[in-house]
């Protein structure tokens, strides 16, 4: 257990760390400093302060500093915001990504296990075919899509949520709930092939046998078997909310780490786009941990190496 | 029962033969005359058969096809133009913006721009012809100035050659005629309908050529690793696992944010390569992990079966091995996550231009119309066709693929031979 996590430390800093040369050189290679702008400083001033910003070393000493830093979880102040270093940023943006992306979570699980265990019960059943056909929509539509016809149907034809905007639980459930929709369908199918394959097993007969009701064999004996596609799906699920929230969290307006990275991409805002990808890694890479760990507690056949 | 006696017994000739009673060459014409009787099906045919017994995954086929046809002939069809610039000028521009979807019969003077500039063209060209020598320089490049006026600029975006000649074709059956705006107009009054079909071509595009990077990225380094094997194996992989563990659109963001500045942007175009290219290489470059594990899986599992080592004890090549019977068996897994890749690869581009980061504004893609449908949409009034049209079309090529994939994959799986 203690060896497995560490080795996933080890695999972090080695991902991190490549993370972190690949970008800075390329943003290095991008001309221009952070000092050019449209008004040109005289040539004197913009080396003194090159000088005082230690842009003026060689690269492989600034990078050496850059990546001291980086260590420290300092990624330095922000190009293009006043007033604000990287840090800040991804303060504040963060409690917003992260509750949207945890209220998506929920959503995603809660409709996906009960359609899924629902479809699989009542097999071919008008339910089943609903839900599935609900769960295929809901794959196939890229989330932005969903999210625009969402917001003509809930927002403007039928007013009963608004349409942007944060700081009320009824402002961020549509938005969750866009951003959630494809996984609630993974989830949903995934948790039906598996309940499918468990019902037809010897220890569901004998449960029956013993005289349990279907409810008692599905929740306690069932499900836990069928769980474990879903498990090892929410490594891959993580990494879709992280990254459907940057398009969420921009339609909805939402002030977030995602819409902050956007904004960092078109207006050329290295430092704080590097940050950001760290800090996405880093979350990935925790997630991923977090999964396979969780899915040797559920299935005890499971080791972790 | 038959006995090894009743065997012999039998005269020769009496046609079809058992196998393992053969007594002269007369014996060996009759079972090789059997044997081209007998039709075997390959694994192709079996698996075409299967599909063509799938409804759904058929209507997909015949959708995309339809789509892709399209696709390809949007500069041929009576459509109107996609760009705003020409129709901004003539009277009807006000009332044409945000219009609703209507049959109203709409005309545009697209036939006496072109006629103009060909005449001003074919003077210029005359002159040239009779002038001086040493004024020809001079007028060849009144020409090439000339040509950047070209009326299809405007109206049709910088057009390739082909596309040109498509569209002189156009106008040359069609005249000024043009579908009337049965999807409505946008807000700078273009035409839904045409910017659809417009976006179709470098939606499919972007979907088709990145996948094609990506595959033959992922399989060249798949078969090698596979192939190889040992330590070159064990590294490729590790790799691949770091690769993995970084949240790569992000790191695509990052990278074509870097890509557009405008410095590199130059450098890059003077090597002619255009911001979809970049595009195209980029999207390429990093979704050829999966395809590269899974044709690294198959071909270690491959590597070592009875019919590899029957094909090298006869003494053929490594070449023929890998040509004859490591590719065709590797085939069908790489078609099926194909036909998955596309719509992924598609549904990103979609996702970048709709965050403005993708294909930028003079070209047209699906996901930048749903992007600008949204954009206008407002608590007043709802332009309900502007999003509706362009995200139909991305939905329904993205379900269609889903489901091509899913038929193929059935198709294709051997376990299934000769079975229904």
């Amino acid at each position: 257990m203690i060896w497995f996590l560490l080795k996933r430390l080890g695999w972090m800093v080695l991902t991190l760390w490549v993370v972190f040369t690949t970008s800075f050189f390329l943003m290095r290679a991008v001309p221009g400093g952070p000092f050019d702008s449209e008004k040109k400083l005289p040539a004197a001033i913009k080396r003194n302060i090159e000088k005082r910003y230690q842009m003026d070393r060689p690269l492989i000493e600034q990078y050496w500093s850059h990546l001291w830093a980086t260590m420290r979880c300092d990624f330095g102040p922000s190009y293009k915001l006043e007033d604000y270093t990287v840090n800040d940023v991804i303060g504040q943006g963060f409690p917003v990504s992260a509750s949207l992306g945890i209220l998506a979570m929920t959503f995603a699980l809660s409709l996906g296990l009960v359609s899924g265990v629902v479809s699989a019960v009542l097999r071919n059943s008008v339910y089943d075919v609903s839900f599935m056909v609900a769960a295929t929509i809901g794959i196939a539509v890229p989330n932005f899509v969903l999210a625009s016809l969402m917001i003509v149907l809930f927002v403007f034809f039928w007013p009963v949520f608004p349409a942007a905007g944060w700081g009320e639980l009824r402002q961020i459930i549509l938005p969750a709930l866009c951003l959630g929709a494809p996984f609630a369908g993974y989830i949903s199918r995934l948790t039906r092939t598996g309940m499918l394959e468990v019902l037809g097993l010897d220890y569901i007969r004998t449960a029956y046998a013993k005289g349990l009701t279907t409810r008692e064999v599905v929740i306690r004996h069932a499900l836990r078997g069928a769980i474990l596609p879903v498990v090892s799906y929410l490594g891959p699920a993580t990494a879709g909310i992280l990254t459907g929230s940057l398009v969420l969290e921009q339609i909805f307006a939402l002030p977030g780490m995602g819409s902050h990275f956007i904004e960092a991409a078109t207006q050329r805002d290295y430092t704080l786009a590097m940050g950001m990808v760290m800090v996405y890694t880093f979350l990935l890479f925790v997630m991923n941990t977090l999964v396979d760990l969780s899915y040797s507690m559920i299935d005890p056949r499971v080791e972790v190496d | 029962m038959v006995t090894p006696d009743s065997h012999r017994d039998q005269t020769p000739g009496s046609a079809p033969q058992p196998p393992g009673k053969i007594r002269d060459l007369n014996d060996y014409a009759g079972l090789i005359a059997q044997a081209d009787q007998q039709q075997g099906i390959s694994h192709w045919q079996d698996a075409r058969r299967r599909l063509k017994k799938n409804p759904v995954a058929m209507i997909s086929l015949w959708y995309l096809v339809g789509v892709s046809v399209l696709a390809l002939l949007t500069p041929l069809l009576p459509l109107q133009s996609p760009q705003s610039i020409g129709i901004s000028s003539s009277p009807q521009s006000q009332d044409r913006k945000l219009q609703a979807p209507s049959w109203d019969k709409v005309e545009f003077d697209l036939q006496a721009p072109l006629a103009a500039y060909d005449q001003r063209v074919a003077d210029l060209r005359q002159q040239i012809a009779a002038s001086q020598i040493t004024e020809q320089p001079e007028l060849a490049q009144q020409l090439q100035v000339l040509e950047k006026s070209h009326p299809f600029r405007k109206l049709w975006n910088e057009p390739g050659l082909v596309t040109r000649g498509m569209i002189r074709c156009r106008l040359a059956v069609f005249g000024d005629m043009c579908i009337p705006s049965i999807c409505g107009t946008d807000i700078l009054g273009r035409d839904v309908l045409s910017r659809v079909l417009w976006g179709s071509r470098v939606s499919l595009a972007v979907g088709l050529v990145a996948t094609l990077v990506s595959l033959l990225i992922g399989v060249t380094y798949g078969a090698i690793s596979g192939y190889l094997g040992g330590w070159v194996d064990a590294l490729m992989m590790r790799i691949v696992d770091v690769i993995y563990s970084v949240p790569f659109i992000f790191v695509v963001i990052f990278l074509i944010t870097i890509l557009n500045e405008d410095t590199i942007r130059t450098r890059l175009d003077s090597y002619g390569i255009d911001q979809i290219m970049i595009f195209f290489l980029v999207i390429g470059a990093l979704y050829w992990l999966t395809m590269a594990r899974v044709v690294r899986g198959q071909v270690l599992s491959l590597k070592n079966e009875a019919f590899i080592d029957a094909a090298r004890t006869i003494g053929a090549s490594r070449w023929r091995i890998i040509q004859r019977h490591l590719l065709p068996n590797v085939m069908g897994i790489v078609i099926v996550y194909l036909t998955l890749t596309i719509p992924a690869v598609m549904r990103f581009e979609a996702f970048l231009s709709f965050l403005g980061l993708g294909v930028s504004p003079p070209d047209v893609s699906w996901g930048l119309l749903v992007n600008e449908g949204l954009t206008v949409i407002t608590p007043v009034k709802i332009y309900y066709w502007l999003v509706t049209f362009s995200g139909l079309a991305l939905a329904l090529t993205l379900f269609a693929l889903s489901f091509l994939g899913d038929g193929l994959r059935d198709a294709l799986d051997p376990r299934m031979k000769n079975r229904d």
